[in-house]
């Protein structure tokens, strides 16, 4: 195959579409465009929320006014505003809705045409899903299956009322409010998410799962989830996002906040498709999230895994703190870009306990005229005797107007700790689609076969049901880069 | 007196001469009046604290008409030999293959004009203005095809007792076409009071020409010493180095290597024996700027007492650079719990075709080993020192002038014992 | 089965054939031999459609189609196979999803239905056994951490489970031990019927006495030289190559 035939199916590959972009035609309630404290009141409001979320909302809200849009380094965010976005959003009640069968049967679809159905006869089975709509949780499968078991899984707004002293403990205890501009403006404005609570010694016996979809326009989202297991408790949480196709960016803010305590385990997955732009750059979601885990008591691990597939902009860091003795982080991405995305991504492994270790796998594949970030910290104290990290970190880049960037940071304190990292750049080799070719495979099953294969111990780290999904997007997101 | 809080002036050469270096100078000083020194948030130099060197005030180091006798060493023998004493030139004995160029004559004022700031001025920063603003008798080697067959030994010492002193050295090297040097580069000083020596050495390396260069930092434990290099490599160039860091309280290295044409190689290795107090930074950018180059990056640091290492290294692959080959390695050995370290071996990837890796480790001397070797009968002591040096054994082994390889690997082994404690 | 007419090949500027002619037919075995760069392996590449060479003049047809109209993975389709000197790593991509979504790529394009997890598990595993390989390898990436025989032995499991109508075996003999020599010729002997066609692409006579050849053409710089039977690869591992670059008066 000559070199013109490769470029034509180069570019069919950057010009692929984005599966995910209709848009969803309902009512919706909106609250006034822009960012104030009046604003932020009639959230809460809106909310029935108590007094002491009000005064943290509050607290975040001036804190934020003194702080500025952070700089970094290879990273080109464009300046936004704040107010003009509309902070809350809900599709209009047509009345109380009781059970899930009785949801808006427009957003029953959407979620259908999404792959996730939320009738509970239709349920996926295995995986309980709470559905976020713009601002606010639609609806939540298994709540009841799960409750028999003291598991809670609700929207971030029900906990509020049904479990405050949860909220008032734990919220803001992984990320304070004043932690970074983003986080600081989520506290502010958040409107939902997931909360979820799993005591003592429970095994949750199936995912849980959120799926968030951004619909009407000129929104933002900010949610926040929150996630606690009490001693010797397991979890695993899956998150998935899709927005509707529209030339404006639009902000999406979370802060996600995991708290393990004594020998608990929690493992949380992300498979991220915002919309990403077209292929000239123009629109796709902003998505600058904190996230971040504490491994409180001894013993506990906190896992991490990401597919980031979509956004115009990814900017998140997903972190651990191992506080207790012999706590376990772990954090496994893969961070796809193509056209003109950007993608900022890595983590903070903070080694505070005896024993801790960390280990860190990242893989980034760049096509187009993308930017591919890989930005982490090892943090290692005194104390933290014994502390092990490893890290890997491997970029791929397909065509030459890519660019893959590694930047880790190590700072080991004390002699007792061991810091391991290594990185590697590599391309889609001419011999191996060659010889993948000759055995019959097709060009652009051959890119989706090698990046597979180079993601592959990400890939391995997700549950089942994710990794068919992770799998496909892998393809769909690099489809024609390649020839 | 030059305090580097505040705004500084610039001194002028002695005003025997026309200056034409007169508009270099004043172009520096504006540099500088807009950059000052870093402060403690920016970016890269947030982990290495230079707060101590702004608090004094120091005096601009002059000529020292009668300079005492310096010390016999062991390179007199083998090295021709240049001596920059506070920023000037002091001695030279240099036989056949060199030209050494001043200010003092008119050809080497034209010449030294002609070629400051070729490799510097589009890379400096922060200390580079500073001496760009104050250096005061800039010297020039410049090396042709007629070879003197001995290494060069280039002293830069600081020598005042009762003063704080700042000394801006301003070297430049040119290694024409197919030509070579090998170049020994000590930093050393008088221990009375605190100086700071921000030395910047420009490095022109022509077509296939090749630079073997040993860097000493050994200066007293008082000093604070900034040595920053700025080489710039034409196509099929060499450009090797080796640095040993055991002195000052606070130092630099900034290595800024611009493979600005194809086929260049550069390999730096460095090796940072810390110890009580002291801090180093080490910053090493390479911008792999043309296709099919080669670099090699391995920065080792063995940190006791209370001391600090910064290491930073950066790989800049630039757009269309195919066929760059670039490994970064760090690895850091630390003895106690009151020593750090902070690593950033950060890669900039444009172009596809590229081979780039870099790797990083932090231990410690491993038990079970030191555990082995005592019960084969060495000492505490003895165990540990060996494991240290089979630790820095690959820095020691690649010193690239054979002349004087076994001094300075005799050096980094006395080095160590003062290590641990 | 194959025809190839006048085939002139460069890379860059060197020019690597001058001038090809060759014809398979099927149930035939050729051998292609000639001395270190002399342009067998390059034949082989072009013949697959490795887009690093450049065909500046000529003709290949294939089953009376021109073959140079078609992409690599087409051509596989088609029936050709070619076993790589140097067999390329894919790290991360298991042998058997590899060989599965090859096999039915093929398959598809013959106008079969797939074969699903199951089938295709048993259908690997009886060719499998035939070249002896360990399960335990199709659970590996392909090529990855392989020796150099299991390399070339994973080759042979592949032109057994691909089943094409032409194999091109590039140097499949080279780096082998004997017992690895025997199980490659053995393999190749399974595939061989009335209606496939073999090209052993080869630097050594020794394969040739595990799979005597119909035809044996001598590649000397960019061209057939010489073209005879089996009694011909013998005589070359008797005399070597010289006198054959004297008869012709290259130097």
């Amino acid at each position: 195959m000559d070199k013109k035939k490769k470029e034509n199916s180069i570019e069919e590959f950057t010009n692929q579409e984005y599966k995910w972009g209709f848009h969803t035609d309902i009512e919706q309630e909106m609250v006034p465009k822009g960012l104030n404290e009046d604003i932020i009141r009639l959230i809460s409001k809106k909310k029935n929320e108590p007094q002491f979320l009000l005064d943290f909302r509050l607290k975040a809200y001036r804190h934020w006014l003194t702080m500025t849009q952070p700089h970094w380094s290879h990273l080109d965010i464009p300046r936004i505003d704040f107010n003009d976005i509309i902070y809350y959003a809900e599709p209009k009640k047509k009345k109380e809705v009781r059970s899930l069968d009785e949801i808006d049967p427009e957003i029953l679809e959407t979620y259908k045409k999404l792959g996730i159905p939320l009738e509970e006869q239709k349920a996926l089975s295995g995986i309980a899903v709470d559905a976020v709509f713009d601002s606010v949780s639609v609806g939540t499968t298994y709540s009841k299956m799960l409750g028999e078991q003291g598991i809670i899984f609700c929207s971030f707004s029900e906990a509020v009322h049904t479990h405050p002293e949860l909220i008032k403990e734990y919220l803001g205890s992984v990320v304070p409010w004043r932690d970074n501009y983003f986080a600081t403006l989520n506290s502010a404005v958040f409107t939902d998410g997931s909360f979820c609570y799993i005591p003592k010694g429970v095994k949750c016996p199936i995912e849980l799962s959120t799926y968030f979809r951004i619909n009407a326009k000129g929104t933002g989202q900010f949610e926040r989830t929150l996630i606690i297991a009490d001693e010797g408790s397991q979890v695993s949480y899956l998150e998935g996002c899709t927005a509707p196709q529209r030339d404006e960016n639009q902000l999406h803010a979370a802060v996600v906040e995991l708290f393990a305590h004594k020998d608990a385990k929690i493992k949380y997955s992300t498979v991220q498709n915002w919309y990403p732009g077209d292929k000239n750059g123009v629109g796709g979601i902003f998505n600058f999230v904190t996230k971040r885990g504490k491994c409180d008591g001894d013993n506990s691990k906190i896992s991490w895994t990401q597919v980031e597939t979509g956004s115009a902009i990814t900017w998140k860091y997903p972190g651990c703190i191992l506080k207790g003795d012999n706590s376990i982080g772990e954090f496994y991405s893969i961070a796809v870009t193509n056209n003109h995305q950007q993608a900022d991504t890595g983590t903070k492994m903070i080694h505070l306990g005896k024993n801790t270790s960390s280990t860190i796998i990242s893989k980034g594949v760049s096509a187009g005229k993308a930017q591919n970030s890989y930005r982490g910290m090892v943090r290692t104290s005194p104390n933290a005797i014994n502390a092990r990290n490893f890290s890997q970190c491997d970029s791929l880049l397909i065509g030459d107007q890519c660019g893959a960037h590694t930047f880790p940071y190590i700072d080991s304190k004390g002699s007792t700790a061991t810091i391991e990292h290594e990185a590697t750049t590599s391309k889609i080799s001419d011999q191996q689609l060659f010889y993948l070719q000759q055995r019959g495979i097709d060009p652009e099953d051959a890119v989706t076969m090698i990046v597979n294969g180079f993601c592959k111990e990400v890939l391995n780290e997700l549950p089942m049901e994710f990794a068919v999904e992770a799998r496909k997007l892998l393809g769909v997101s690099l489809e024609g880069t390649v020839g | 007196m030059i305090n580097l809080n505040k705004e500084i002036t610039a001194t002028p050469l002695p005003p025997l001469f026309d200056d034409p270096l007169k508009d270099f100078r004043a172009a520096g000083l504006k540099r500088y009046s807009l950059s000052g020194l870093p402060g403690k948030k920016v970016e890269h130099w947030m982990k290495f604290d230079i707060t101590p060197l702004k608090e004094i005030s120091y005096t601009q180091a002059v000529k020292v008409e009668k300079p005492l006798n310096r010390n016999a060493n062991s390179f007199d023998e083998i090295c021709d030999r240049v001596e920059m004493l506070n920023g000037f030139i002091d001695t030279t004995t240099v036989g056949k293959g060199y030209s050494l160029s001043s200010v003092s004559t008119e050809k080497g004022r034209e010449k030294i004009a002609g070629l400051i700031g070729t490799a510097g001025d589009e890379r400096g920063n922060y200390f580079y203005n500073l001496n760009s603003s104050l250096f005061s008798d800039p010297l020039l080697i410049s090396v042709g095809p007629e070879q003197s067959g001995k290494p060069l030994y280039l002293s830069e010492r600081i020598s005042g007792e009762d003063e704080s002193l700042i000394a801006n050295p301003r070297i430049i090297i040119e290694v024409q076409e197919n030509s070579s040097l090998e170049l020994i580069q000590s930093f050393s000083g008088s221990s009375g009071s605190p100086y700071l020596n921000n030395s910047v050495t420009e490095i022109i390396l022509g077509k296939n020409a090749k630079l073997e260069h040993v860097i000493l930092l050994e200066d007293s434990h008082k000093a604070f010493v900034f040595n920053n290099i700025f080489v710039k490599q034409s196509e099929g160039s060499v450009y090797n180095s080796q640095t040993l860091i055991s002195g000052a309280s606070i130092s630099r290295n900034e290595y800024d290597i611009t493979l600005g044409e194809e086929n260049c190689e550069t390999s730096l290795s460095s090796l940072f024996l810390g110890k009580e107090n002291q801090l180093h930074n080490s910053d090493i950018t390479i911008h792999h700027d043309a296709p099919h180059c080669t670099s090699r990056t391995t920065t080792k640091a063995i940190a006791g007492g209370n001391s600090q290492g910064v290491f930073r290294g950066f790989a800049l692959v630039k757009k269309g650079a195919q066929k760059s080959d670039a490994v970064q390695q760090f690895k850091s050995l630390l003895l106690n719990d009151t020593c750090q370290v902070n690593m950033e071996p950060h890669l900039e990837i444009w172009a596809d075709d590229v081979k780039c890796s870099h790797g990083a480790t932090v231990g410690q001397l491993d038990p079970n080993q030191l555990f082995y070797l005592q019960q084969r009968g060495f000492s505490p002591e003895e165990a540990k020192k060996v494991l240290m040096e089979a630790f820095a054994a690959d820095v020691a082994e690649s010193i690239g002038i054979d002349l004087v390889s076994d001094i300075i690997k005799t050096r980094i082994y006395r080095l160590m014992d003062d290590l641990y404690e | 089965m194959l025809n190839v007419k006048d085939l002139h090949v460069s890379i860059g500027e060197n020019k690597i054939l001058k001038g090809i002619n060759l014809e398979v037919n099927p149930g035939e075995v050729h051998a292609i031999m000639g001395p270190n760069g002399s342009g067998k392996s390059t034949f082989s590449q072009v013949m697959a459609g490795n887009p690093a060479y450049e065909v500046n003049s000529g003709e290949i047809h294939y089953e009376g189609k021109d073959f140079q109209a078609l992409e690599p993975h087409m051509r596989a389709r088609a029936g050709l196979f070619m076993g790589f000197q140097y067999p390329v790593e894919i790290p991360g991509v298991t042998n058997i999803y590899f060989l599965k979504n090859s096999l039915n790529a093929i398959r598809e394009a013959k106008g079969l239905q797939p074969l699903d997890a199951y089938e295709f598990n048993e259908y690997l595993g009886e060719k499998m056994d035939a070249v002896g390989m360990s399960r335990e390898l199709t659970r590996r990436a392909v090529n990855s951490g392989f020796s150099g025989g299991e390399k070339k032995k994973n080759e042979i499991l592949q032109l057994l489970v691909l089943n094409p109508k032409l194999a091109i075996l590039d140097e499949t003999d080279s780096g082998l031990d004997i017992d690895a020599l025997k199980t490659v010729a053995g393999g190749v002997e399974k595939f061989r019927n009335k209606d496939n066609a073999v090209i052993l692409v080869t630097h050594y006579q020794r394969l040739l006495d595990f799979i005597p050849p119909d035809f044996v053409h001598v590649l000397m710089d960019g061209k057939i030289v010489l073209s005879g039977d089996s009694k011909l690869a013998l005589e070359l591992e008797a005399r070597g190559y010289n006198w054959v670059k004297e008869e012709n008066g290259i130097d």
